[in-house]
């Protein structure tokens, strides 16, 4: 096959073959760079079939692959082979995103900025021209700023801040402060496998964690607007 | 060749020169070449831990400036011969030395000693900045608090920003009690938010008061618990695989009683 990370044509649209034999991770990056190379052959919103081969992928990583897909502007029709533990998506929920990921195409491009803490400076990818990807855990007092969508692979530990024009992914546990659609998008979303933050933020909207509780319950979960109101809910 | 290790925490109070000074002298008491350096400039403490303060001549600032010889700023300790002290001054500020110094004074002690400890000013302003400057290695003291863990992490992140990845944990003033009923971050809840190397558990102990208010390092305290800790570390700094010590150890008369009459 050559490449990790391919496309293929059947009755029932588009199949992204992905080789589990590479780093999940590593996977994560090729697919996105190779969806934004594709991007004028796929369109806009495709459903796409992933297909993992012979191994099933486990549930975090089909939870993140369609987080990350519906963060392009694509979305998950299916995955084959199936999990057992995974549940279709909703069809109310999938609107939802799709709405959200319509809004954002429309945004004009704007030129990046950017500005990294030093020290990142290798754990840090640049993904086509959407996403930026963090490989690392992001510490107190590290700021990231970022023009477009942005992706953790790690944890973001309490006083440390991320700011997005576009959606905010951790990969990990989020305790410090999260900013998405800072420049008042307000159908960006934060998502996390663990939402412990103690303030989140998404376009002008503040919600702030309950005074002296802690999030136990390790879930990914996602914030957005729904009605004005910031909503934090399980995926 | 020798080694820098800096020992540092971003919050005062921690534990950085009591750390510092029971590494130093358990390495040195291990019969390696040691140099505790303080760059805690005006506000010196590690001479008085060690119980040198009397000795002092020269200090950092001296050395760094050219007043002294590097070596007639190196005090000798009064206990072992092969570990020596270079003091901070306690009349200049942290604005006396500069990281070229710093790291000037380090290399030049490389080619002499086996470890060279320097003990960091809380803070991360220009004493932080020196006291990393000739670093190779970092420890990372902290204490079961979140304020304290919460400067950790920063410290950490700086030290990454400034090549020091990896730095190792001392998790200083641990009270099994305290953590048992829930009412004290544990190990594995520090360790789960800095996600670093744990190089040591220190068990709050009455003893290091006592022995610093000395100026004797509790590391060669064969009764105290803080110094068998301490002991443990310095193997694992020399490369030893050394496991954590049981610090659920302490009894009560009462429960010393039940194992007796259970017959175990």
């Amino acid at each position: 096959m050559g490449e990790a990370v391919n496309f293929k044509g059947n009755k029932d649209g588009i199949v992204l073959l992905l080789d589990l034999s590479v780093e999940f991770e590593s996977l994560c990056q090729m697919i996105v760079q190779k969806l934004w190379n594709s991007r004028s052959f796929l369109g806009e919103h495709t459903a796409l079939i992933v297909n993992s081969g012979q191994t099933a992928l486990d549930s975090g990583q089909q939870l993140a692959l369609k987080v990350l897909l519906q963060s392009l502007g694509h979305e998950v029709k299916y995955f084959v082979p199936e999990m057992a533990v995974s549940k279709p998506e909703e069809p109310a929920h999938s609107e939802k995103q799709e709405a959200a990921v319509s809004e954002k195409q429309q945004e004009p491009k704007t030129e990046k900025t950017i500005e990294l803490p030093a020290g990142l400076g290798d754990a840090i990818h640049y993904l086509a021209e959407g996403a930026l990807v963090v490989r690392k855990n992001v510490r107190s007092g590290q700021n990231i700023s970022y023009d477009g969508t942005l992706i953790v692979f790690g944890d973001v530990n309490a006083g440390a801040e991320l700011v997005a024009t576009g959606h905010i992914l951790v990969l990990g546990t989020l305790r410090g402060v999260a900013h998405a659609g800072c420049r008042g998008n307000k159908q960006a979303i934060v998502y996390a496998n663990h939402l412990n933050s103690l303030q989140l933020r998404i376009a002008d909207l503040i919600a702030r964690a309950p005074d002296g509780e802690s999030n136990e319950r390790h879930v990914p979960e996602i914030a957005r607007i729904i009605d004005n109101q910031l909503v934090i809910e399980e995926v | 060749m020798g080694e820098v290790i800096v020992v540092t925490s971003g919050k005062g109070g921690v534990g950085k020169t009591t750390t510092a000074a029971n590494i130093g002298t358990g390495l040195a008491a291990q019969g390696k070449k040691v140099v505790l350096m303080d760059t805690d400039i005006g506000l010196r403490n590690l001479d008085v831990v060690m119980g040198l303060e009397n000795r002092i001549v020269y200090d950092i600032v001296d050395i760094a400036n050219g007043h002294c010889k590097l070596k007639q700023g190196m005090i000798k300790d009064k206990r072992y011969p092969d570990l020596y002290l270079i003091p901070a001054a306690q009349t200049k500020d942290k604005n006396a030395v500069t990281e070229d110094q710093v790291r000037a004074i380090c290399n030049e002690l490389k080619q002499e000693v086996d470890y060279i400890i320097v003990d960091c000013p809380a803070g991360i302003e220009q004493g932080f900045k020196n006291a990393i400057a000739g670093a190779d290695k970092a420890i990372v003291v902290t204490n079961p608090e979140v304020s304290a863990v919460r400067d950790a992490d920063r410290i950490i992140g700086l030290l990454e920003a400034n090549g020091l990845g990896n730095p190792q944990l001392v998790l200083n003033r641990v009270r099994p009690n305290m953590v048992r009923q829930g009412d004290m971050m544990s190990v594995d809840d520090i360790l789960e938010i800095l996600a670093i190397k744990l190089l040591g558990v220190i068990p709050d102990d009455d003893n290091i008061v006592i022995s610093t208010n000395r100026g004797e390092p509790t590391v060669l305290d064969q009764q105290s618990r803080a110094g068998q800790a301490y002991r443990n570390i310095v193997k694992r700094i020399l490369g030893e695989d050394v496991p954590l010590m049981n610090l659920d150890v302490e009894e009560g008369f009462f429960a010393k009683l039940k194992k007796l009459f259970k017959g175990n």
